[in-house]
């Protein structure tokens, strides 16, 4: 299925259309959440409240709405939302402290991913995740965090060159 | 290189669409309750049934149910006691026109004959050809036995209350023997053994089911509305007979 079938089916029928809509946008949703605020147990929390919220809304929008919209960056920009409180947080407690709750779902540093978008602040990270995690266009970036194109591209681009400078000497070309 | 790596997948949980289905009230509930038939899975959405499945059916019929409906029906364990006393009293007592349902998965001709089937009160019967012209569709008979065969809500939507006009029982999909039994529970069984009914100095006339026809004293058979006509007796107007 891809966003246009999707759409469709919302149009055609709400209910039918958000399970087709929740299977076809959770993995990448889920993921892209996961590497915004580490944790997996947070990551499941923000992902139900943005489908609760994106359902409340569905209802409420007309077939001539639901037909223009574009959903990937729709779901995001309610993702962000809901995520806002959580991103920069500090990283994972130190892993001998046993007193820390769901110790178990924070992103370990020993994960090769986490360890690279820890090198980036809090802005960079968001629009890296955005991009090459999630994998949505500059554009749908832009307006989910409310800056230009242009500026996103040359974010994303420093944050990786950033990213690759800190790599191994066998990484890259 | 690094655009691999941050690509790299990281597995949804288990669980995680079901949990967002439920909360948001969109999926469908499935719960278990007796009835005449013995357990029967009574899937709802909100506060309206939209399937009654035997048990030993329910597995295979919940496993198509997101395919024929769009959405899934999960288990739901526990229902609320005041949903469980509702459904429960209308499936032992028959009085399934108290519950809402909602045919989903089903063609506008089925919620026609559904429909019309459900107007069928307690311990009356109709033929075929009633529900046809009912549901507007006088000319389908052989189609309203089909369509009531897949009803996807009996007991509650009563195709078992629908009969041959030759009165014998017809087909049903618990088998006749089951339709027989729910027919005799409802204390159906009528005192004449003809189409139609009349009182001696009436001037109506109905299906032998019907509660005006259970108090005639003295009934008077009919073969037909025509002919009951010709001894100037008018179609009632509660059971309508065809």
């Amino acid at each position: 299925m891809n966003e246009r079938d999707v759409l469709r089916r919302i149009v055609e029928d709400r209910p039918a259309g958000f399970v087709s809509m929740v299977r076809w946008s959770s993995p990448e949703l889920y993921r892209g959440l996961v590497r915004l605020v580490r944790n997996r147990h947070t990551a499941e929390d923000l992902a139900q409240e943005t489908y609760l919220r994106a359902w409340t809304a569905l209802q409420g929008y007309s077939d001539e709405r639901i037909a223009e919209m574009r959903l990937r960056g729709w779901l995001w920009t309610i993702a962000m939302n809901r995520a806002r409180t959580h991103l920069g947080r500090a990283s994972a407690p130190a892993v001998q402290d046993k007193e820390a709750p769901d110790v178990g779902e924070w992103v370990a540093d020993s994960d090769e991913c986490e360890r690279l978008l820890s090198l980036l602040d809090e802005s960079a990270r968001t629009v890296v995740v955005l991009r090459h995690v999630v994998g949505l266009p500059y554009r749908e970036i832009g307006s989910i965090v409310g800056r230009p194109i242009g500026t996103v591209k040359s974010d994303v681009h420093r944050a990786v060159r950033r990213m690759r400078e800190s790599g191994r000497p066998t990484d890259d070309h | 290189m690094i655009i691999d790596i941050l690509n790299q997948d990281v597995p949804t949980p288990a669980g995680l669409i079901e949990t967002v289905l439920r909360s948001s009230g969109v999926a469908h509930l499935a719960s278990l309750h007796p009835s005449p038939v013995g357990d029967v899975v009574v899937v709802r959405w909100d506060d309206a049934v939209t399937a009654v499945v035997p048990e030993p059916h329910a597995d295979g019929v919940l496993a198509t149910y997101e395919q024929r409906t769009g959405v899934p029906a999960y288990a739901d364990d526990v229902p609320p006691a005041q949903w469980s006393e509702r459904i429960e009293h209308a499936l032992a007592s028959g009085k399934g026109s108290r519950i809402k349902v909602a045919l989903v998965g089903v063609t506008e001709f089925q919620k026609d004959v559904l429909a019309a089937t459900a107007l069928i009160p307690v311990g009356e019967t109709r033929p075929y050809s009633w529900v046809a012209r009912e549901s507007k569709h006088s000319s389908a008979v052989r189609a309203v036995g089909s369509a009531l065969g897949r009803n996807p809500i009996p007991l509650i939507i009563p195709c078992h209350r629908v009969v041959r006009s030759d009165g014998s029982l017809g087909h049903y999909a618990f088998g006749t023997p089951m339709k027989a039994a729910l027919l005799d529970a409802e204390e159906m069984m009528p005192r004449v053994d003809a189409p139609l009914v009349g009182a001696l100095r009436g001037e109506v006339v109905c299906y032998p089911t019907c509660r005006h026809a259970r108090r005639i004293k003295h009934p008077v058979p009919f073969s037909s509305v025509g002919s009951a006509a010709q001894a100037g007796y008018r179609p009632c107007r509660d059971c309508r007979p065809v």
